[in-house]
């Protein structure tokens, strides 16, 4: 039976029940500005710090982007890179995804080179463009789930969510199916005020807090923080009070 | 002790106390509502207000005992509206629906008007001592049904949010809905022979208002003190 690895991030591995499986392969949902790469980045950092290094795949920040937010967070990408427990590769998705169906491409180059156990795909969504239909992008996203388990590789893969608010229902369908785990990212707006508020969608061969949880990004990295007490409707953005919340504002002197 | 609790001054002391106690809750609502400017607030000091006036009322009568039918019915009248607007604020957030609870609240008003008319139509105007037993019968069973059904989702809330002010409202939903099923057991059984039990009541109500006024002088002492600096 596989084991489970850390998320980096100690609230979220409590809601999934002790982190993510080893060689499971999680999609990070969310719109833009919701924290997915910070997300991702911390999944690598908290695998450098448990000795397993990582690769940062890349199709629209270059490295220096890169190691200026990392360094936000006190997160040491340059020195990570030169002890040989990171590798950024910035590339266009359509060398990266002939790359990883080669034998010996360069992502396994990469794996042997540092010994990598994890990998971030920042942001997958450039495959829906290559794609000519949703049966050739589920094929495409097949074959990229099944390269990153090949090299024996932890991935977490961010997706863009074009809305900001309302309805959520358009995670991508063809990459929901092939991934193990799908966190959702939203912004919820509540009393002229905008939170960001985080659930896990789906966990495969594993238990999962089913809450709803605020989270912020903080200059520690993310912190996930209470479930949103009193309020109903959270994922289409614009929650109501419960009627015990609403009761409670009533009566409250 | 009964003789001392029942005695006609201690009843009136009991209700003259019970209107003042009800007037400064009304106070606490309204400032509440300036200062939130939630509708509800307005709706629930109205309520204190109508259960105010009812106990002045009833005080009037026991002083004077002139009128004692039109006073005694007015009471009841004044204080069913008082139950009509406090249960208007839960019904209203339990549907969510404003035509719902628009008409539930017409409804409700033209009800409790149409059984004090028929009151005052049926009963014997003989004073002091009509026969009011019918329309004791109907209004304690209305009470304790709809405090004790308002008791529910405030109870169930309460569990949810684990508020003061849910806590003190289920507490008070409770204790009235319990002296009004008091007032009927001994109404139907007893025929309101039963002393102890008309004491209880009494004690009962009383304490249910002081359990609201020293939540809401505990809300008001919390809201003054110094906030810790940040």
């Amino acid at each position: 039976m596989k084991k489970k690895v850390t998320t980096g991030i100690k609230e979220l591995d409590k809601m999934l029940y002790d982190g993510v499986y080893e060689q499971s392969v999680t999609a990070l949902n969310g719109a833009s500005g919701t924290g997915k790469t910070t997300f991702g980045m911390q999944f690598i950092v908290g695998g450098i710090k448990k000795n397993e290094p990582g690769i940062i795949v890349s199709f629209e920040q270059f490295p220096e982007q890169l190691y200026r937010d990392a360094s936000s967070f006190k997160w040491d990408f340059r020195k990570y890179e030169k002890e040989g427990k990171l590798k950024i590769v910035f590339t266009s998705p359509e060398v990266f995804q002939a790359e990883l169906e080669k034998e010996k491409g360069l992502i396994d180059q990469y794996t042997l080179e540092i010994g990598a156990k994890r990998i971030l795909i920042d942001p997958v969504t450039y495959f829906r463009y290559l794609a000519q239909d949703n049966g050739s992008l589920r094929i495409t996203y097949n074959r990229l789930v099944n390269g990153i388990k090949r090299c024996g590789l932890t991935g977490f893969l961010t997706c863009e969510l074009g809305q900001f608010y309302g309805d959520s229902g358009q995670i991508d369908e063809e990459l929901a199916f092939v991934v193990d785990n799908i966190i959702l990212l939203r912004y919820v707006e509540i009393e002229s005020r905008i939170y960001t508020a985080l659930t896990i969608l789906k966990t495969r061969g594993s238990n999962r807090a089913k809450d709803i949880r605020r989270y912020e990004i903080t200059p520690k990295g993310i912190e996930i923080q209470k479930i949103f007490e009193g309020r109903e409707g959270l994922l289409t953005g614009t929650p109501r009070r419960t009627f015990a919340e609403r009761l409670a504002k009533e009566f409250e002197l | 002790m009964l003789d001392l609790i029942l005695s006609p001054r201690a009843i009136l002391i009991y209700h003259v106390f019970s209107g003042f106690l009800s007037s400064l809750i009304v106070l606490f609502f309204f400032l509440s509502y300036l200062e939130s400017r939630e509708i509800g607030k307005i709706f629930l000091a109205l309520s204190f207000t109508a259960f105010a006036l009812h106990y002045i009322l009833h005080s009037i009568q026991i002083l004077t005992n002139v009128a004692g039918v039109a006073l005694d019915l007015s009471g009841r009248w004044v204080e069913a509206v008082g139950l009509v607007l406090i249960s208007y604020v839960i019904v209203k957030q339990l549907v969510q629906s404003e035509t719902f609870s628009s008409w539930y609240l017409i409804g409700s008003f033209v009800l409790t008007s149409l059984f004090a008319v028929v009151c005052f139509a049926t009963v014997d105007f003989n004073i002091p001592s009509y026969n009011l037993h019918w329309t004791e019968l109907v209004w304690s069973v209305v009470q304790a049904v709809v405090f004790g059904f308002l008791t529910i989702p405030i109870f169930l809330s309460w569990l949810k949010m684990r508020q003061a002010g849910i806590a003190a409202f289920t507490v008070v939903f409770f204790l009235w809905s319990f002296s009004r099923l008091l007032h009927l057991i001994n109404h139907l059984f007893f025929q309101y022979k039963l002393r102890l039990i008309i004491a209880s009541e009494k004690m009962i109500e009383l304490l249910a208002l002081f359990l609201l006024l020293g939540y809401a002088l505990h809300r008001f002492y919390l809201k003054g003190e110094p906030k810790p600096k940040t």
